[in-house]
């Protein structure tokens, strides 16, 4: 009797503690000036306001970068960030808008998993009175009127300059292998989309053999790799929807015994790692996306609201997608 | 007398472990963050796990047959697929054919599983893919919208500031739960699930028995289905991807037993619940995303190892 109710006492101190220890470690994992404990009290300490930070998923590696250049940037303005993770499940993502809304926060920064279905949800904001930037990932249209700007990337402008690349690669006629992050993800469709324009607009030859997702995993984006490399015996070119997958690519081609060079492989983002193997020879190219200067620029455009509670002008501001291949990799560091 | 009194209390209190959590859990968050226990949080948190909520009731009913299904995301999204693609046939049409389609999922695993006597890994898991693949098929792999908002009425409406999906949620919580312990069916379920042979010895239909609890999982992730599509007016293949493992998770965290014979919906109501305050416990403490998944792993894996050792220290007595 006494041993199961000290079991019952160790399930309950065990649950507390826990909350709390790992409460007391989120501020130093994630940057944050403030505690668990004074979550309550942030109104007081943050003085420009706090802001709900929401991507689709917090797993994917430009995340990671993104995510803490984008906190300590405003925790250093004196806004407080607190993280809301979709798991890429849009239905997720609209119920923690809800979330959001209840926890009175002082703007909701989101990147949607899905641009179509966040539209309720923003609207439900919108009704509510807090006031919503989107990054990283457009919305649709239809969601502009509820929220106060867009900051971040185009993909469909950054799909333009990887499909640039991949033409100049294979100089306009080829075989195209896509190494995809999540099917369906709005991104994706539109690298996909940006790809076929640019291929049809310039009377590309660059057969597209085949598409695979990865979930944005490097091991997933290796076996893919594999796989193509078995089924298209002719393949020339690939092009890797993030130079994390890149490199996942580039160990398939070093296993299959492919020289650097062989295929051509073009990626985005602009890594450390994409920026050697360009250099080495192994990526022809790839498209910057720097996850800390994109989140700072992000957090600067909240931070101007935060401080002038404007809407956003422009309503659109889009970071630079400069191509970076072996002529210039030189002017580029390694940020992340 | 008084240790029979004792005993009487103590088995009781064993029988609540995961309410007793939950009442914990409310008094540490309450004092954490006034925000906590607010009407709108409180019901955020319904509205939050009704989609899963109502598709543990069935699981529950699978799991203690002895069995599980893991198409249950895929067959979500497959109807609220459904009902974007019927719209323009009217609601009614589209309701129907999404409830159609879901529950035929179910009846082809509750068949495959009972009568062609495929395991249900395998059975739910192939489903799983298969279903996905029709998706993914239908929707060419983008998200695909409704022309409608008449669905919204019901996904953000409200009965006396109570959202209609989540009385939905309860309503069908109280009538499965109670088909599930009051109703000869819900107690041929147990029987199965305890000991199919002594059950069919006695005269149950097996095939009848878990086709009906595949049968009514389909149904109801046709139901979660017609909410999703009610709240975003959207179908997508990345839908309900861990909806199948949450949904587990929820019934085991609720204390029905994954070797099947025990368990029942109001245990399944108060580990989706548990599930759904310790979510938004992690973001009222603004826990870092890193570590939400290490705390719920650790507390699910705290939870079961009690409820086994009492499993255990039962069978001896």
């Amino acid at each position: 009797m006494k041993k199961i109710k000290s079991l019952i006492l160790l399930v309950a101190v065990s649950l507390v503690v826990l909350i709390l220890l790992t409460g007391c470690g989120a501020a130093a994992v994630m940057g944050s000036s403030t505690t668990a404990a004074a979550a309550d009290t942030t109104k007081a300490t943050a003085a420009l306001g706090t802001v709900a930070f929401m991507w689709g998923g917090f797993d994917a590696p430009f995340v990671a970068p993104h995510a803490k250049s984008f906190t300590e940037t405003l925790t250093a303005a004196g806004a407080k960030v607190v993280n809301f993770d979709a798991k890429w499940d849009a239905a997720v993502q609209s119920t923690l808008v809800d979330d959001a809304i209840a926890m009175k926060v002082d703007l909701i920064a989101i990147c949607p998993v899905d641009p179509k279905a966040i539209i309720p949800a923003l609207k439900k904001a919108f009704d509510a009175g807090v006031p919503v930037m989107v990054f990283n990932t457009r919305t649709e249209p239809e969601g502009d009127p509820y929220i106060i700007g867009y900051s971040g990337v185009g993909a469909y402008e950054q799909g333009l300059v990887a499909a640039e690349l991949v033409f100049e690669s294979v100089k306009g006629e080829g075989k195209l292998a896509i190494v995809e992050g999540v099917a369906g993800f709005s991104a994706c469709v539109d690298y996909q989309k940006a790809v076929d324009d640019y291929f049809a607009k310039n009377s590309a030859k660059i057969e597209q053999l085949g598409k695979q997702p990865t979930g944005w995993a490097v091991a997933e984006a290796t076996k893919v790799t594999e796989d193509f490399l078995t089924r298209f015996s002719n393949l020339t070119a690939i092009f890797a929807q993030d130079d994390y997958l890149a490199g996942g690519a580039k160990v398939a081609m070093e296993e299959a015994g492919k020289k650097p060079g062989d295929i051509k492989l073009v990626g985005i983002g602009g890594t450390g790692d994409a920026l050697q193997m360009i250099k080495d020879g192994w990526m022809y190219g790839t498209v910057l996306q720097s996850p800390i200067t994109e989140a700072k620029f992000e957090a600067e455009r909240v931070i101007e609201f935060l401080k002038t509670k404007k809407n956003l002008d422009p309503f659109y501001k889009y970071i630079d997608n400069p191509k970076i291949t072996k002529e210039n990799v030189g002017d580029f560091k390694s940020e992340f | 007398m008084e240790r029979v009194e004792r005993k009487k209390v103590f088995d009781f209190l064993n029988n609540q472990k995961i309410f007793l959590i939950l009442i914990a859990l409310f008094v540490f968050l309450s004092l954490a963050n006034r925000l906590f226990l607010t009407y709108e949080n409180i019901m955020n948190i319904l509205f939050q796990v009704t989609l899963t909520g109502i598709i543990a009731i069935g699981m529950t009913y699978t799991i203690i047959s002895g069995d599980f299904d893991l198409s249950v995301g895929s067959n979500m999204a497959l109807a609220a697929t459904t009902v974007v693609l019927l719209e323009r046939f009217g609601p009614v049409v589209a309701i129907l054919g999404a409830l159609a389609v879901s529950t035929l999922a179910g009846f082809v695993n509750g068949i495959f599983i009972t009568i062609l006597k495929i395991n249900a890994f395998v059975t739910t898991l192939a489903m799983m893919i298969f279903l996905k693949g029709w998706v993914l098929f239908f929707t060419k792999s983008e998200t695909i919208q409704g022309q409608s908002d008449v669905y919204f009425k019901f996904g953000y409406g409200t009965l006396f500031k109570v959202p209609y999906s989540v009385i939905l949620f309860i309503v069908l919580y109280v009538i499965f739960g109670l088909v599930l312990s009051k109703t000869i069916i819900g107690r041929n379920i147990y029987a199965i699930g305890n000991n199919s042979k002594a059950a069919h010895f006695f005269g149950i239909s097996i095939v009848k028995t878990k086709t009906f609890a595949f049968v009514l999982l389909g149904f109801l992730c046709g139901v979660s289905g017609l909410i999703l599509v009610s709240r975003l007016n959207t179908a997508s293949a990345t839908y309900g991807s861990d909806t199948g493992l949450d949904a587990i998770t929820a019934v085991i965290l609720g204390g029905t037993s994954l070797s099947g014979g025990e368990g029942n919906a109001f245990k399944t109501f108060q580990g989706i619940l548990l599930l759904g305050v310790l979510s938004n416990a992690m973001i009222v403490l603004n826990i870092t995303p890193y570590l939400q998944q290490v705390i719920k792993g650790l507390i699910l894996i705290l939870v079961v190892s009690l409820d086994s050792y009492y499993v255990k220290a039962n069978k001896f007595k």
